[in-house]
């Protein structure tokens, strides 16, 4: 469990929880970005939080600083996206007054009863005409999530905020559930319990019809690309085009075309998916995930680099880091590969079914804890148990 | 004491040998798949509906619709391709058969004249064409829709097609058992014909002459003979598609998972086939 090493002022009735914070991570002894374990100090925020459960203490969330400063739209969203820059101690000052303000459940300092204000600030119905405020810079909200399968508790007690623009890498050991979590987000799996909250809309209770809307603001860029097999490249890419939306096929065309050039796949459209490689699968596989009309706000990953050699996982790792310049798209990559890793604005690592840590790369890399640290680092031994692989053959 | 020993040892025996536990998992399994043709049956009728309707929404929903409906036709190419010519072959073959084993008896009784092409034709309209038609694409057809869906499971295709906003229901099923609810009853007439077809090869060669065989078909065959065959037809495609859709969409298991929901497609279908067969025929043309 991670937490920065601070101490835990309490709120200051009337204050403004992003302040609190910010006043939180000025006072921090440890170098900033530094995390050590919890230890035994108690906090609000730690494991052993009461009912709330276990809501993981960590930096708050990094904002984006990929997006380009020549950001075309005049609405308020991408400006504001525009002006986010990384966190420091001197910004606490003038971040006071911004209205955006980091995720309750990761806060420190924060009471339960301002924590349940803003929560219930939060599930207040979205009518389109609110003003813009910190749920609009949140992409995804997950709270209190509990998804299990049959009678194994697959992830428990999960609480994630990904602001918008960012790229959220996550990982973990194989069959800890990072899958899972994707497709949770992505509505593909309903949870047991919690909320997942995507561009305002609670999708964990949302109807299938209902939620067939929602997934077409989102893209899926599957672990072994899912292409349709029967379906040629032009055809698999043009597919969301051609369910959703009425644009001539001309139109269509010049969409497949600009996306497979994104890509780098020109000139690919009339091939099956079995005369393709692996990685350009995968590029086939990402191309349709962002053909759409309006493009897709989330754009989830699983694995998009397994089995695929380190050329072609730096190339697929630029094209995910160009996609969500270009696009302004939030990201969620599931992935082992360190390169995918470094890359993120911001790192989780699932352990035992929960958020073992959330932070940026570098604050994970230096940390600390043993079990971020074995899976990083890649040591066989450790509190990771990955069964008698030292038995003798 | 000798009482109580007996009873342990009563106890062990049935430990060793448990009747109660493959009795209960099969009632669950059946459960579980009567459970499931229902969903997926009301979730296909609601799929339909909302097809039609949503038309007047708007150019969106029409484009779709339209797709929908030619990839209708494909499905029924591929179920015509797949059963057609083993169809007429087999429903040929059994008018054949069915003249072959009563042109003797009849003669026996000097009834073959009057009687051996309405006796073809009667099995035929009312037990051959259908049945055979529908094993036949059970084999052909069936088994390689729930081939197709179960390979796009387990290589995610299906959640692909979610992920991008688009109802696999929709998608993939409801194509399937609308072209084989129609298809089935299209091949089951082109059989009837056949199978009397067929008998009349061998009535010929007992020099049975045609307008006698047709006069026969006509004195012994009633309308509601030739419908309710339609009927079962009807029946059978809406069943076997359904089952076919449910075994693939349930796969799990990579490959071999594949392998196993398409045998026990095939399997499921056969059996449904010949109990909707008992109920129907008892149902229809009740003694």
């Amino acid at each position: 469990m991670f937490k920065a090493n601070s101490n835990n002022e309490p709120a200051a009735s009337g204050s403004r929880p992003g302040a609190r914070s910010r006043d939180a991570a000025r006072s921090r002894d440890a170098a900033p970005g530094v995390l050590e374990p919890a230890g035994d100090q108690p906090s609000e925020t730690g494991r052993d939080a009461g009912p709330a459960g276990a809501k993981p203490a960590a930096p708050k969330t990094h904002k984006a600083n990929g997006a380009s400063e020549n950001g075309s739209s005049a609405d308020q969203s991408s400006k504001k996206a525009d002006e986010r820059k990384p966190p420091s101690p001197e910004d606490g000052a003038k971040d006071k007054d911004k209205d955006a303000v980091p995720s309750p459940a990761r806060i420190e300092g924060l009471t339960t009863k301002d924590r349940e204000a803003l929560d219930k600030k939060l599930d207040q119905p979205d009518d389109g005409n609110a003003p813009l405020d910190e749920r609009d810079l949140r992409m995804v909200i997950i709270r209190n999530l509990l998804f299990r399968r049959g009678e194994r508790v697959i992830l428990r007690d999960i609480n994630l905020d990904v602001s918008l623009g960012t790229l959220l890498a996550v990982m973990g050991m194989s069959g800890c559930g990072k899958s899972t979590l994707l497709k949770l987000i992505g509505g593909l799996e309903k949870p047991n319990q919690g909320q997942i909250i995507i561009a305002g809309h609670n999708i964990a209770e949302m109807p299938e019809r209902e939620l067939d809307r929602q997934r077409q603001n989102m893209g899926f860029v599957f672990q072994g690309a899912a292409l349709f097999d029967y379906m040629n490249v032009y055809e698999n890419v043009a597919f969301g085009l051609r369910r959703h939306t009425a644009l001539p096929e001309k139109e269509i065309k010049k969409i497949v075309a600009d996306k497979l050039a994104l890509v780098g796949l020109e000139g690919t459209e009339t091939l099956l998916p079995a005369e393709l490689s692996g990685g350009m699968q995968k590029r086939v596989g990402l191309a349709r995930a962002i053909a759409a009309e309006p493009p897709p706000t989330i754009l989830l990953y699983d694995e998009p680099t397994a089995g695929l050699d380190p050329i072609m996982t730096a190339v697929i790792n630029d094209l995910i880091l160009r996609v969500r310049d270009e696009l302004k798209v939030t990201s969620i990559v599931v992935t082992h590969d360190m390169g995918s890793l470094m890359m993120a604005d911001q790192v989780a690592m699932i352990h035992n079914g929960i958020i073992e840590a959330l932070g940026s790369p570098g604050e994970l890399l230096a940390t600390s804890n043993p079990v971020v640290e074995q899976f990083i680092h890649g040591h066989a031994e450790g509190p990771i148990d990955v069964g008698n692989v030292s038995a003798e053959l | 004491m000798s009482t109580a020993a007996g009873y342990i040892t009563r106890q062990k025996r049935f430990r060793g040998v448990p009747v109660l536990t493959p009795i209960g998992r099969l009632v669950t399994a059946l459960l579980v798949f009567i459970g499931g043709m229902v969903e997926l049956f009301l979730a296909t009728v609601s799929g339909i509906f909302h097809s039609i309707v949503d038309i007047r929404l708007g150019a969106v929903e029409r484009r779709v619709a339209l797709m929908d409906f030619l990839e209708v036709v494909r499905q029924m190419q591929v179920v015509s391709w797949g059963a057609f010519w083993i169809a007429i072959i087999t429903v040929s073959s059994s008018g054949m058969v069915i003249a072959m084993e009563t042109v003797q008896q009849l003669k026996n009784f000097g009834m073959a004249q009057a009687f051996l092409g309405g006796g073809v034709a009667y099995a035929t309209f009312r037990e051959m064409a259908p049945v055979l038609t529908a094993v036949v694409a059970t084999a052909s057809v069936a088994s390689s829709m729930t081939a197709q869906i179960a390979s796009m499971k387990v290589t995610e295709q299906i959640d692909a097609i979610r992920a991008m906003g688009v109802d696999p229901i929709r998608y993939l099923v409801i194509p399937r058992v609308v072209a084989m609810t129609i298809m089935i009853p299209v091949l089951a007439v082109v059989a009837d014909y056949c199978g009397v077809a067929g008998g009349f090869v061998i009535a010929s060669s007992h020099q049975i002459a045609i307008s006698t065989y047709t006069n026969s078909i006509y004195q012994v065959v009633a309308l509601q003979d030739f419908t309710g065959g339609i009927i079962k037809a009807f029946v059978f495609g809406i069943f076997i598609s359904l089952t076919a859709c449910l075994r693939g969409m349930r796969s799990s298991g990579g490959a071999a998972g594949v392998g196993k929901a398409t045998i026990s497609s095939v399997v499921t279908c056969i059996i449904l086939i010949y109990l909707f067969d008992t109920i129907l025929t008892a149902a229809l043309w009740p003694s």
